[in-house]
């Protein structure tokens, strides 16, 4: 058990390799999120709601409204009432299909990576009463299933069902499938992005514009930052087909810095745009991404929350 | 160190195959397969190909294996260097035993060179005499004593020899003896044939399958070919006399494609020279000469002609027999001789005129005062009487067999004076039918029948003074015999020959009138005989003529005989052909007697004989033999190399690639 595995199994998480030999998503998803929850403290989204949550010291600028003067009898000190925030939004996982991302160096391909982990937001959300579909694009909607709250085993059926094929074109497929989502809700994208930034940009467009929120997960696997092979070669683009010659050694040079590079600039731009985008490779444990998320999103919240 | 089959070594080409295998099946890069080049573009890199070999210790097993398999096929052998080689080499001398070999001095030659042989040789020798049937003299492991015995005791036979039969019982004893010995099959051997190299002696037929690594080699005996003084190319023709029989005329024909000038015509009488004549002929013409000459009184002279002083011989048909200028004189001995018998068998004789000039004493027969003899009772025949001589010099005689005993009686008295050889054969003697009690009769009426037709001017219907002029047939077996001796005839008759036959068969009797007048008018020199009607003669000219062909519808064909041609006149040289067609008296002669065959026969032509047998028996490839014959494993080597092959191409084409094998591809030019 190398050291990586020792200390996901202590925190609870497994292995992306190890959940890939698992066919059902279903149970990977509660796998993994089993494994989140055990390594975070239950919390709820804070907010608005009919749902008492906790009390509070109170900071000005808090709604005064929401003083507990019940609890300022007894005590003395101002206390703020909370409650849990009730969600009932719309949740779509959109799984970048493309040949690349059939691609494995670790166990996993990227597209099993991307699936189970669409699959874990799918358990999320029904655990939270939250509606929840998927679509699989590649240069188009391969499939696509709209949310609904309750799930039956067609969703988990396509996500299986999935094949890495044809070549990438988020802006034609997002467009199409900004048609088909008619009320807003939370986009997960899960994608390799081999695009340049402003590309990726440009195709989440017409998303932002009806007011989706997004949250795109970049996913690499740890051999596209650096080649695991020496020996020079001809080297074949999975989905153009374009062979062209290649010394590893002298790529590798380069290489990490191009993706380095390619990563900035999509977090840049993408974040300038409120999209949530995060970047991983496929040997980052899915619970432990999940839980970034989580808690970045509920940073997020908090930030936003009225106050 | 040699090769049997050197042109096989151009299978060594084959070896592009397995290379081009190499070269060709070679891993290819089948290309990595990655999600995206977009961030490798920018270090895209110059490659070279490079077209190292594949496993080039496998290929270098394969193309040593295919060259030695190549190798194999060639047929490598190891000669032994100079005189090793040539002492291991067996040989085999044959020595020609056929009739033509008893002319002149052609058998002591024929010795000589072959003892010469036998002797300056130390390798494995062994010794076949040729005639009719060959026949091991000696095999290859006698000594050299038994070989010169062997051949000293070996005698001609009165049989046609065929050499071709017996250079392929030569070959076939080579070969024996090599499996015998262990040699190499393909060890080169020697053929060595002695012989007078007459053109009927070579069947080509029998030479359809000579082993190329055989060499044959022939030593030429007797006749033209020998003496070097004649011209190849001028022959003579034939003699004849004219009408008047005081003008002989000689006909010289120039086969060859060259004129031939300023050559010299001998013509002896007797021992003497008569004249000398120079001529000129054009290539292919015929030139006839004539010389005068005058016909002794009492005896018979016989006319010589040749184209060189030293050419004269006995043994080819250069020569004529002068008749005198008187009577033919019949002389008898035995009982015949005595009483009246003689009266009624030969005294209707008229054409010509024959007298009966009384007992044949040694001086009648010495002095040539005789031009035919009858001989009735052998048992009264005298051994004095050199009846060899008197029938060289162109006497008949005329002997009554009624035994075996007599036969051999005949033998004695005619070998008194050690000139007739081995005639008639042994053989022959067994076959007469012989009923002493109508002997006599019988005798008689042959001998009228024959008196009637011009039995004195001989029964000889040939020109040939070596071939038999008949073979009477009789429940199959020879009953009678007429065989030329030098110039003359010697008739033996069986007693139970004509006379039961022609009771027999009365329809023969026409035919055998029309056969001896087609002899007897070619011997007078007229073409014009009243049989012609039932003759079909292929020449128009006599003297060329004449083996004869008896069926029941008459005499048949009259095949044109080549002055070389000797067939005497024993059973299975002439042999009835289709027999249960053929009935038993019926005259036949060998169909493989030819007459494209019926010619001299030079060594230039033997020895293209013999090497178009060769070259027929050898393959395209030059080699020395059939690689089937001689390498039957091979062709299972060639059928498991071509599998071997197949295999290895399927499993190429199987696996063409190995991801390993990717630097043998590539080259990085940094």
């Amino acid at each position: 058990m190398s050291g990586t595995q020792r200390r996901n199994a202590a925190a609870g998480l497994v292995e992306p390799a190890v959940l890939a030999q698992v066919d059902r998503l279903e149970l990977v998803a509660r796998q993994v999120v089993a494994g989140m929850m055990s390594g975070m403290h239950r919390s709820s989204t804070v907010g608005a709601s009919t749902e008492f949550a906790e009390h509070r010291m109170y900071t000005p600028g808090d709604d005064i409204r929401r003083i507990d003067w019940r609890v300022y009898g007894r005590t003395d000190r101002l206390f703020v009432k909370t409650f849990q925030a009730e969600t009932n939004m719309d949740v779509m996982a959109i799984v970048d299909c493309s040949a690349s991302m059939g691609f494995e160096t670790g166990g996993v391909t990227k597209l099993r990576y991307a699936l189970m982990l669409a699959a874990c937001f799918g358990h999320l959300a029904d655990a939270q009463r939250d509606r929840f579909g998927a679509a699989l694009v590649n240069e188009q909607v391969v499939s696509l299933r709209r949310p609904r709250a309750v799930q039956d085993e067609g969703l988990m059926r396509m996500l299986e069902s999935a094949q890495a094929n044809g070549s990438t074109n988020l802006g034609l497929a997002l467009e199409a499938l900004t048609d088909q989502l008619k009320r807003r809700a939370l986009i997960v994208l899960v994608s390799d992005l081999y695009m340049p930034p402003q590309d990726a940009v440009s195709a989440i467009a017409p998303l932002l514009e009806r007011g989706h929120e997004l949250s795109i997960f970049h996913i690499l696997d740890p051999g596209e930052q650096e080649l695991d092979f020496a020996e020079a070669g001809i080297v074949e683009d999975s989905e153009t087909g374009v062979r062209i010659p290649l010394d590893p050694v002298a790529a590798n040079r380069m290489l990490r810095t191009r993706v380095e590079q390619h990563i900035r600039g999509l977090e840049q731009a993408l974040t300038a745009r409120r999209v949530d985008y995060s970047f991983g490779d496929t040997a980052v444990p899915l619970a432990e991404r999940l839980r970034h998320y989580v808690a970045r999103r509920r940073r997020a919240q908090v930030k936003q929350a009225p106050r | 160190m040699g090769l049997a089959f050197p042109a096989l070594l151009l299978a060594a080409l084959a070896v592009a195959v397995p290379v081009w295998v190499h070269l060709a099946f070679r891993p290819h890069a089948a290309g990595r397969i990655l999600p995206s080049l977009m961030f490798l573009k920018a270090v895209e890199l110059k490659v070279r190909r490079n077209r190292q070999l594949r496993d080039r210790a496998l290929l270098i097993w394969r193309v040593l294996l295919l060259l030695l398999l190549v190798a194999a096929f060639a047929g490598p052998f190891v000669e032994l260097s100079g005189s090793d080689s040539a002492a291991r080499a067996p040989a085999v001398v044959i020595i020609d035993q056929s009739a033509s070999m008893t002319v002149g001095d052609r058998w002591s030659e024929a010795v000589a060179s072959a003892r010469s042989l036998l002797r300056a040789t130390d390798r494995q020798v062994a010794l076949l005499g040729a005639a009719h049937q060959t026949v091991e003299l000696t095999p290859f492991g006698a000594s050299r004593s038994e070989r010169l015995a062997a051949l000293a005791s070996a005698e001609p036979r009165m049989e046609r020899s065929d050499l071709g039969a017996a250079i392929q019982h030569a070959a076939a004893w080579l070969a024996r003896h090599a499996r015998e010995q262990q040699l190499p099959a393909n060890m080169p051997g020697q053929v060595t044939v002695v012989t007078d190299l007459q053109a009927s002696a070579l069947s080509q037929a029998s030479l359809r399958a000579l082993p190329g690594h055989i060499q044959i080699d022939v030593e030429v005996v007797g006749g033209p070919v020998r003496s070097g003084t004649r011209q190849p190319n001028l022959g003579i023709e034939s003699m004849r006399m004219r009408g008047d029989s005081t003008t002989l005329e000689v006909t010289v024909r120039n086969t060859d494609s060259r004129d031939a000038s300023d050559r010299e015509l001998f013509i002896q009488a007797g021992d003497h020279p008569l004249a000398q004549q120079s001529l000129s002929v054009s290539a292919g013409a015929s030139r006839v000469v004539t010389v005068p000459v005058t016909r002794a009184p009492d005896r018979a002279v016989v006319l010589r002609a040749a184209l060189a002083p030293d050419d004269f011989s006995y043994d080819d048909t250069n020569a004529l027999v002068l008749a005198p200028a008187r009577t033919r004189q019949l002389g008898l001995l035995g009982a015949g001789a005595l009483g009246s018998v003689h009266q009624s068998a030969f005294g209707s004789i008229q054409k010509p005129p024959l007298s009966v000039a009384g007992e044949a004493t040694p001086d009648r027969v010495r002095n040539r005062q005789l031009d035919l003899i009858y001989i009735e009772d052998l048992q009264d025949a005298r051994t004095d009487l050199a009846l060899g001589e008197f029938v060289d010099s162109g006497g008949v005689v005329i002997a009554l067999v009624d035994s075996a005993a007599d036969f051999a009686r005949l033998r004695r008295t005619l070998d008194s004076d050690g000139e007739t050889g081995a005639w008639p054969p042994a053989t022959a003697v067994d076959a007469l039918r012989i009923d002493p009690d109508s002997a006599l009769p019988q005798l008689h009426e042959a001998a009228r029948i024959l008196g009637s037709l011009g039995a004195s001017h001989g029964l000889g219907f040939t020109t040939d003074a070596e071939r038999p002029a008949l073979l009477y047939w009789n429940d199959g077996r020879a009953a009678a015999f007429v065989r030329s001796q030098g110039q003359g005839r010697i008739v033996v008759l069986g007693l139970s020959s004509v006379r039961g036959v022609l009771a027999r068969r009365p329809e023969l009797a026409p035919i055998l009138q029309a056969l001896l007048r087609v002899a007897l008018d070619e011997e007078a020199g007229r073409p014009n005989y009243t049989a012609g009607e039932i003759v079909e003669r292929p020449s128009s000219n006599p003297t060329d003529a004449d083996l004869v062909l008896l069926t029941p519808g008459g005499v048949q064909r009259v095949v044109r005989a080549g002055r070389d041609l000797v067939a005497p006149a024993v059973p299975g040289v002439y042999t009835v052909t289709g027999a249960e067609q053929v009935e038993p008296w019926q005259f036949a002669v060998r169909p493989d007697i030819r007459e494209s065959q019926l010619e001299p026969l030079t060594r230039p032509a033997f020895e293209k004989l013999v090497d178009a047998a060769a070259e027929s028996s050898r393959p395209a490839n030059g080699g020395a033999a059939a690689p089937r014959d001689r390498y039957p494993w091979a062709w299972w080597l060639v059928f498991l190399a071509t599998v071997a092959a197949l295999a290895e191409l399927l499993s190429a084409l199987r696996c063409p690639s190995a991801a390993t094998e990717m630097r043998n591809e590539v080259q990085v030019d940094a």
